[in-house]
């Protein structure tokens, strides 16, 4: 016999929306107490999620899915998780690079990093380089991810990459970068610390630089 | 047009035209593209002033074809420009701040808006995609100037229109590059029309799984309109010299269930369709579609499929002879390879490529920016198509013939919409109106729509 978390982490993996926002009814109406172990299930939900688009047997638009589906179990259960939940691994600083105005793959990457429990300071679309690490600067944000869509976004990635070093910051940084044309080649030269294909694979690598 | 010229354009027309016509080519001909973005790069031009000016593109287009052996032209002016964007105040193409014009992700449709949509697809483009896509045109948003915005966009498109359409001929005469074959066509297939314009990407992505029926339905009661926009409408100048193209986008980032399901019927329909009245079709196969290939395969015969990722071999293997490919090489090889390193990947991939004809030469993608191309390396590379890529058995036979009879036309009811006039509702309007405006009036009402629909592409 499942229990209540066991089916909300199946159900997160078989994307089975209507079961999901059931199970977290239920949670919510008995007082919310296993609301911190529901969004626990989920990430174990999402990491298979993840690995089911690494295998092929998901596809960008179940991942989307997967975004929206998160982003509604975190506003459901917020209530009931401790104050800080969305702060408790930290701020991550999220945009598409210069020159680039795709959004879905940031989108989906924010969603996940939020239901993880990061704080998401995302500048949008299009960032210019100094704007990003300014905004480091000034809010104290130690991971980067940037996203970008297309090919020209590679150069927009490796110019954000040299402002940290010219501003003196690139040690107190962690940068991770994804999109369609993000490989290890083009992640060597960026000159990146990482890069993910599967976004879940990238909020559990932010999640190790975090725990240090 | 110089000697050289008519000649070189005669053996261009030619080649193609064995390609189109089931025959070996004399060599495997090159379909080449460059962007504003590559040629402004190329000479040290501010992209964005390319876009109000062509005529700063000439002299570097002149240079560029001149150096680069392509069997069409480098140039076919620009899709996307802030001249319509920036007069209407569009939301859907936008140029980014290093001045390439983009997509993004936008949506003019909500989830519970598909009723509507099902009812009069014409009117919910123009009574609710318009105004919300251009906030020029919005009563609300702008008033009085929204009856300015659109004269004013279709005076700078036109003057804009007009250089390139200079600088294009000016090519075509001094180039010799084909003007009487290739696609005339422009088709959307339903459902990326519905995903990338009016729902958005992303908020199909959620329809497919919280109202699939809805969408289904919608892709449906939008195929008549998706039929007229890609059709020939004069069946005289139907050709298979010609082709109705595509760009497809969403299929390969849907899982197969409802790829074959959702995204795939209405499509093939269409396809189908325009093949049963002689057509050709073409398509642009996004990303990868390896898994996919049993599908298009299924597609009518001839169809000439341009490819991204998918796995060379592999597509040549199930698609080859069935349909045309081309594109495919990819544009990488022009910046990570040394010029002898390009030039043995372009062997290679002849060799996998050419045998057997019905491959036209060309990129996975189109160059983005000067950065994408190494213009040595491109030179190279077409050169060793020219001079590689040459068989010794042209005007032989190959591939599957395609007879239009194999396709049997679907039963689609006639367009119709409320702001799409009839000649019978014209002359109820004003009675008085003679026989000899009817094609005029025929003409401007298909133009509109033609102008409608374009506006949310």
């Amino acid at each position: 016999m499942m229990t209540n978390l066991e089916k909300l982490q199946t159900a997160v993996v078989e994307l089975e929306e209507t079961a999901v926002m059931e199970i977290v009814e239920q949670i919510m109406t008995s007082g919310g107490n296993d609301a911190q172990a529901a969004m626990e299930a989920c990430r174990e939900g999402l990491n298979k999620v993840g690995q089911l688009f690494e295998s092929g047997e998901y596809f960008i638009s179940e991942l989307v899915f997967a975004g929206v589906l998160m982003t509604q179990v975190l506003e459901r259960l917020k209530p009931a998780l401790s104050k800080n939940f969305d702060q408790q691994l930290g701020k991550i600083l999220l945009c598409t690079v210069e020159g680039d105005l795709h959004d879905i793959g940031k989108n989906i990457v924010k969603a996940m990093f939020e239901a993880a429990g990061f704080q998401v300071a995302d500048l949008g679309i299009d960032v210019k380089a100094n704007v990003i690490v300014e905004t480091a600067k000034t809010e104290n944000i130690s991971i980067i991810g940037l996203s970008g869509v297309l090919t020209l976004a590679i150069d927009s990635m490796k110019a954000v990459v040299d402002a940290f070093k010219n501003a003196g910051m690139r040690d107190k940084v962690h940068i991770i970068i994804g999109g369609n044309p993000v490989t290890q080649e083009v992640c060597d030269y960026v000159g990146a610390d990482a890069w993910a294909v599967n976004p879940q694979l990238g909020v559990n690598l932010c999640r190790e630089w975090v725990k240090g | 047009m110089s000697e050289t010229a008519t000649v070189l354009r005669q053996e261009r027309e030619e080649n193609l035209r064995n390609i189109y016509d089931n025959k070996i080519p004399k060599r495997v001909p090159i379909s080449m593209y460059l962007s504003n973005a590559v040629v402004a790069g190329y000479a040290g031009v501010d992209l964005k002033a390319t876009y109000w000016n062509p005529s700063l593109l000439k002299k570097p287009l002149l240079e560029l074809s001149e150096r680069i052996p392509s069997d069409t032209s480098l140039y076919g002016g620009s899709v996307y420009t802030p001249v319509s964007s920036q007069t209407l105040r569009s939301i859907n193409k936008v140029m980014s701040s290093t001045g390439y014009m983009q997509h993004p992700n936008t949506r003019c449709m909500e989830a519970d808006e598909y009723d509507e949509l099902i009812a009069d697809p014409y009117a919910f483009i123009i009574e609710k995609c318009i105004p919300r896509l251009y906030k020029g045109l919005n009563a609300e948003s702008n008033p009085g100037k929204n009856i300015l915005a659109l004269t004013q966009e279709n005076q700078l498109k036109m003057a804009v229109g007009r250089e390139e359409m200079e600088i294009m001929q000016e090519l075509d005469e001094r180039f010799g590059y084909p003007n009487g074959i290739g696609p005339t066509g422009f088709g959307r297939a339903p459902m990326d029309w519905l995903a990338d314009q009016l729902r958005s990407f992303s908020e199909v992505c959620i329809d497919v799984k919280r109202c699939r029926s809805k969408l289904i339905e919608a892709l449906d009661a939008i195929y008549p309109l998706l039929y007229k926009i890609g059709v020939c409408a004069d069946p005289e100048n139907v050709s298979r010299y010609h082709s109705t193209d595509f760009q497809l986008h969403m299929a390969t980032y849907l899982n197969e269930k409802d790829f074959a399901e959702v995204w795939l019927p209405s499509w093939k329909r269409q396809v189908e369709d325009y093949a049963s009245l002689g057509m050709r079709t073409g398509a642009f196969l996004e990303h990868d579609w390896g898994r996919l290939l049993d599908y298009v395969y299924e597609l009518p015969t001839g169809s000439i499929f341009s490819f991204e990722y998918t796995d060379a071999k592999l597509i040549k293997e199930k698609l080859g002879k069935k349909h045309i490919l081309s594109g495919g090489f990819p544009l990488q090889h022009l910046t990570k390879c040394t010029k002898t390193e390009a030039i043995r990947k372009t062997k290679e991939w002849l060799d996998i490529m050419a045998p057997g004809g019905q491959y036209i030469f060309g990129f996975d993608k189109g160059a983005m920016t000067h950065h994408d191309v190494n213009i040595e390396n491109l030179i190279a590379v077409c050169e060793t198509v020219r001079d590689y890529g040459v068989y010794d058995n042209p005007g032989t036979p190959t591939g599957e013939i395609f007879n239009k009879s194999d396709y049997k036309h679907s039963n689609s009811p006639v367009f119709t919409s409320k702001y799409y006039r009839s000649w019978e509702d014209y002359i109820r309007e004003f009675p008085y109106t003679p026989e000899e405006a009817r094609p005029l009036i025929a003409q401007s009402e298909d133009s509109l729509l033609f102008l409608m629909f374009v506006m949310t592409c």
